[in-house]
C-alpha cells in the first residue's frame, strides 16, 4: 500500500486579466483532484494551453497574479510525517520551509532563469543562504563537483557564467538545482523542451535514476506523449482544464478509455503500422468561455445530450483508474 | 603580446584617432567661418569712429594676421595647430584676451564648470536611479506613478523655459533669497574652494532638480522589465528572500546605466552656457560663446580639444570596465 504524500482536492483557478477595460477570466484548471503517491511518476499530458502548467504553480503555491486559485485544497505530507494544509500557510513559511526542501520545481524554460551575472557555483551558494542553511564553502563546492559529474557535466563548470554554457547544459545545471536538497516531491515543467531527443534521452534518464536512488517522487508535466511513455508510473489526461483520465500509464495507453485520450493515442506512431494517423477535428475551447456540459462535447464524436448540458462526474473504474465522461457514467 | 595588453592598446590607439579625428574637424570648422579676428578688429576700430585710410587698415589687417599667424596657408596652419598640441603641449595666444595665453583663459574658467557639472551629473544620476528602482520595487504604486507622471511631462521641456520659470517661481513668487555669490579675489585653496561651492549650491539644486527625470524613467523601465524576467521568478520559486530578490532586480538593472553616468561626466568639459547666463556663474560655457563670437581660433579649439579629449577618455575608461562589473562582456582572451 503506497502512501499519498500529495493529495490534490477540488482545485479551481485561472487568470484574471482585462482585456480593455474589461476584466475576464481564463478558467485555466477546473475543479482538478488528484494524488500524489510515495515513490512514484505521475505524469501530466495535454495539449498546450490545456492547463498542465497552471496546475503545476498551483500545486508549487507560486501564486503570481494574475494567476488566482479560487478553491480548493492541497495538503502535504513532509519527510517528518507532518501534514500540511499548504493553503493555510503564509507565503513565507512556504518559502522557508517547503519551497526546494519538501517540493521543488524545474521551470518550463529551464535553459534561462539563471541568473546572467552569477557563477554557476554561487547560484547553488545563494540556494544554501535562501534558506538559512549553514555550510562549509569548500564542502559545497566538493559536493557540486560531485553533483555536476553524476549529470554529466564537467567539474569546471561549476566557475562558468550561464552564457558560457549550452543549453543542454544550462538545462542540467537546472536540474541540479531543483535536486539540490534531496526533496520528496519534484514538480518538473516540461523539464526537456527545447533540446533535441538525445540529450532529451540523457537527462530523463538521469532523473529517472536520480529518483529511483532517492524514492522521491515527481510530477511530471509534458506535452510528449513518449516522454510519458517512459517516465511515468501514472499519467492524468488533461483536457481544457479538467483532468479527464488517469490511470496507470500502461493500461491508459493500451486501453484508453476517454474519447480525447483514444483519439490522442490513437495519433501516436505505432510500430509496424503503416495506416494514415487520424486528427482530432477543431480546436480547443476558448477557456475564457468554456463550453456548458462537458469542455470536449464540441469536439467529441460520441457526444449525447447530455454532455452538452451537464458537466460529467469522475467515476472511479478500479483503484487508481478514473474517468470523467458520461459514457462510463451510470446513473442508477 | 598577451591578448588583453593589445586589446587596452587598440582601444588607447582608437581613442587617440578619435582625439584627432576631433580637433582636425574643430580646427577646419573654425576656418570655415566666415570672419576672422583681425576683420572683426578693425570693424570695431572703425565703428567706434577711429579715421582710418585705406592703406591704414589694410597694413594694420596685415599686421594682426601675422601677430594671429592667420597668414600663412591653411595647410601651414593645420601643421602648426597639430605639432603645438601634439607634441609641445602649447596652444597659443588667444585672440580675444590677446596676449594671453588660452591655457590661462581655460584654466580660469574650467575649474568652475568641472566643480559644478559634475556634482550635477553624479547627484542627478544617483537621485534619477534611486527614485527609478524604488519606484520599480515599492508596493505603493500609486507614488511611483504620480512621479514617473511628473518626470515624464518635465522630461521634454527645455532647461530654459524650466529653469528661468523656477527662478521666477522662487524669487517672485514665494521671494525666497538667492544666496549672493559676491566676491572673493585672495585666499587660500580651500577658502576658495569653499567659495565655489557656496556659489554652485544653487544652480546645483536647480540643475538637480529638473536633472533626474532621465535616469527616473530609464532606471524605472528597466527594474520593472527586470522583476518579469525568468530567473527573478526563478529565484522568487527557489524560496530567495524578498531582500535578495530586490538586490537581484538592483544589480541586473543598473549596469546598462553606468553608460549613461560616464558619458555624462565626459560633457562636462564643454560647460553649459545656458545654466551659467541663467545664474550668473563663470564657466567655460561663456569663454567658448566669446571664442565663437570674436572668432578667437585658438581659444574655441582650446576649449573644445578637451571636450574632445573627455569624451575619448570616458569611451575608453567605460570600454575597460564594463568587463568588470558584466560577465557577458569579456576581454578578448579571456575565457
Amino acid at each position: 500500500m503506497s502512501l499519498d504524500i500529495l493529495t490534490v482536492n477540488n482545485l479551481d483557478g485561472g487568470y484574471e486579466v482585462f482585456i480593455g477595460n474589461r476584466r475576464v477570466f481564463v478558467h485555466a484548471v477546473d475543479d482538478v483532484s488528484l494524488t500524489l503517491h510515495d515513490n512514484e511518476v505521475l505524469g501530466v499530458a495535454g495539449e498546450s494551453g490545456c492547463g498542465k502548467s497552471t496546475l503545476a504553480k498551483m500545486v508549487y503555491g507560486g501564486i503570481i497574479p494574475p494567476l488566482v486559485v479560487r478553491s480548493g485544497s492541497i495538503s502535504l505530507v513532509t519527510r517528518g510525517g507532518e501534514v500540511l494544509e499548504m493553503n493555510k500557510l503564509d507565503i513565507d513559511t512556504i518559502r522557508r520551509k517547503i519551497w526546494w526542501i519538501e517540493i521543488s520545481y524545474i521551470p518550463q524554460n529551464s535553459m534561462n532563469v539563471l541568473n546572467p551575472l552569477k557563477r554557476i557555483k554561487d547560484q547553488f551558494i545563494g540556494v544554501f543562504k535562501y534558506h538559512n542553511i549553514e555550510m562549509d564553502k569548500n564542502e559545497i563546492i566538493k559536493y557540486l563537483k560531485d553533483t555536476l559529474t553524476t549529470l554529466s557535466l564537467p567539474p569546471e563548470v561549476i566557475n562558468a557564467y550561464p552564457h558560457q554554457l549550452s543549453g543542454g547544459m544550462r538545462q542540467r545545471v537546472v536540474i541540479a538545482l531543483s535536486l539540490l536538497f534531496n526533496p520528496r516531491i519534484v514538480l518538473a515543467d516540461e523539464p526537456t523542451t527545447a533540446v533535441d531527443v538525445v540529450t532529451q534521452r540523457v537527462i530523463l534518464s538521469l532523473l529517472k535514476e536520480w529518483r529511483e536512488n532517492n524514492k522521491s517522487s515527481f510530477i511530471l508535466i509534458s506535452h510528449d506523449m513518449s516522454v510519458h511513455a517512459y517516465m511515468d508510473n501514472r499519467i492524468a489526461i488533461m483536457y481544457a482544464g479538467n483532468i479527464v483520465e488517469l490511470g496507470n500509464t500502461f493500461d491508459v495507453f493500451r486501453e484508453p478509455l476517454h474519447p480525447y485520450t483514444k483519439a490522442l493515442i490513437e495519433s501516436l506512431i505505432r510500430k509496424g503500422d503503416k495506416s494514415i494517423r487520424k486528427g482530432l477535428a477543431g480546436q480547443p475551447p476558448d477557456l475564457i468561455n468554456p463550453p456548458p456540459g462537458c469542455r470536449f462535447h464540441p469536439r467529441c464524436p460520441y457526444a449525447i445530450n447530455i454532455c452538452r448540458a451537464k458537466e460529467p462526474p469522475t467515476t472511479s473504474l478500479d483503484k487508481d483508474r478514473y474517468v470523467r465522461c458520461w459514457l462510463y457514467a451510470n446513473p442508477r | 603580446m598577451h591578448p588583453l595588453i593589445r586589446y587596452v592598446l587598440q582601444r588607447a590607439a582608437l581613442a587617440l584617432l578619435v582625439v584627432w579625428t576631433g580637433i582636425t574637424i574643430t580646427f577646419v570648422l573654425s576656418r570655415l567661418m566666415p570672419f576672422n579676428a583681425a576683420d572683426l578688429f578693425i570693424s570695431r576700430l572703425v565703428a567706434q569712429g577711429g579715421t582710418l585710410t585705406g592703406e591704414q587698415i589694410e597694413a594694420m589687417r596685415r599686421q594682426l594676421l601675422e601677430l594671429y599667424g592667420l597668414e600663412k596657408s591653411i595647410i601651414e596652419q593645420y601643421l602648426i595647430f597639430l605639432r603645438n598640441y601634439m607634441v609641445t603641449g602649447e596652444m597659443g595666444p588667444s585672440f580675444a584676451y590677446f596676449p594671453t595665453s588660452v591655457k590661462d583663459v581655460i584654466a580660469k574658467a574650467l575649474p568652475w564648470s568641472l566643480l559644478l557639472l559634475i556634482m550635477t551629473s553624479v547627484v542627478s544620476w544617483l537621485v534619477g536611479n534611486g527614485i527609478g528602482i524604488l519606484a520599480a520595487l515599492t508596493k505603493h504604486r500609486r507614488v511611483s506613478n504620480v512621479l514617473e507622471t511628473i518626470a515624464v511631462a518635465f522630461q521634454p521641456i527645455p532647461f530654459a523655459v524650466l529653469a528661468i520659470s523656477f527662478l521666477v517661481f522662487y524669487a517672485l513668487i514665494l521671494k525666497l533669497p538667492i544666496p549672493a555669490p559676491g566676491y572673493v579675489t585672495t585666499g587660500s585653496a580651500i577658502e576658495m574652494l569653499i567659495y565655489m561651492l557656496r556659489r554652485a549650491a544653487f544652480p546645483l539644486m536647480v540643475l538637480v532638480l529638473f536633472g533626474w527625470f532621465g535616469g527616473f524613467v530609464s532606471m524605472k523601465a528597466i527594474a520593472l522589465k527586470m522583476r518579469e524576467e525568468d530567473f527573478i521568478v526563478y529565484s522568487f520559486l527557489q524560496g530567495a528572500p524578498t531582500n535578495s530578490i530586490r538586490y537581484m532586480i538592483f544589480r541586473n538593472s543598473i549596469l546598462p546605466q553606468f553608460t549613461g553616468l560616464v558619458l555624462g561626466l565626459s560633457r562636462v568639459f564643454i560647460g553649459s552656457l545656458l545654466v551659467e547666463y541663467i545664474f550668473n556663474y563663470p564657466g567655460i560655457g561663456y569663454i567658448l560663446q566669446g571664442a565663437i563670437a570674436n572668432a578667437d581660433y585658438n581659444l574655441m579649439l582650446g576649449v573644445l580639444f578637451f571636450a574632445t579629449v573627455a569624451t575619448a577618455v570616458a569611451t575608453f575608461i567605460l570600454d575597460l570596465v564594463y568587463p568588470l562589473i558584466d560577465p557577458r562582456i569579456r576581454y578578448p582572451g579571456q575565457g
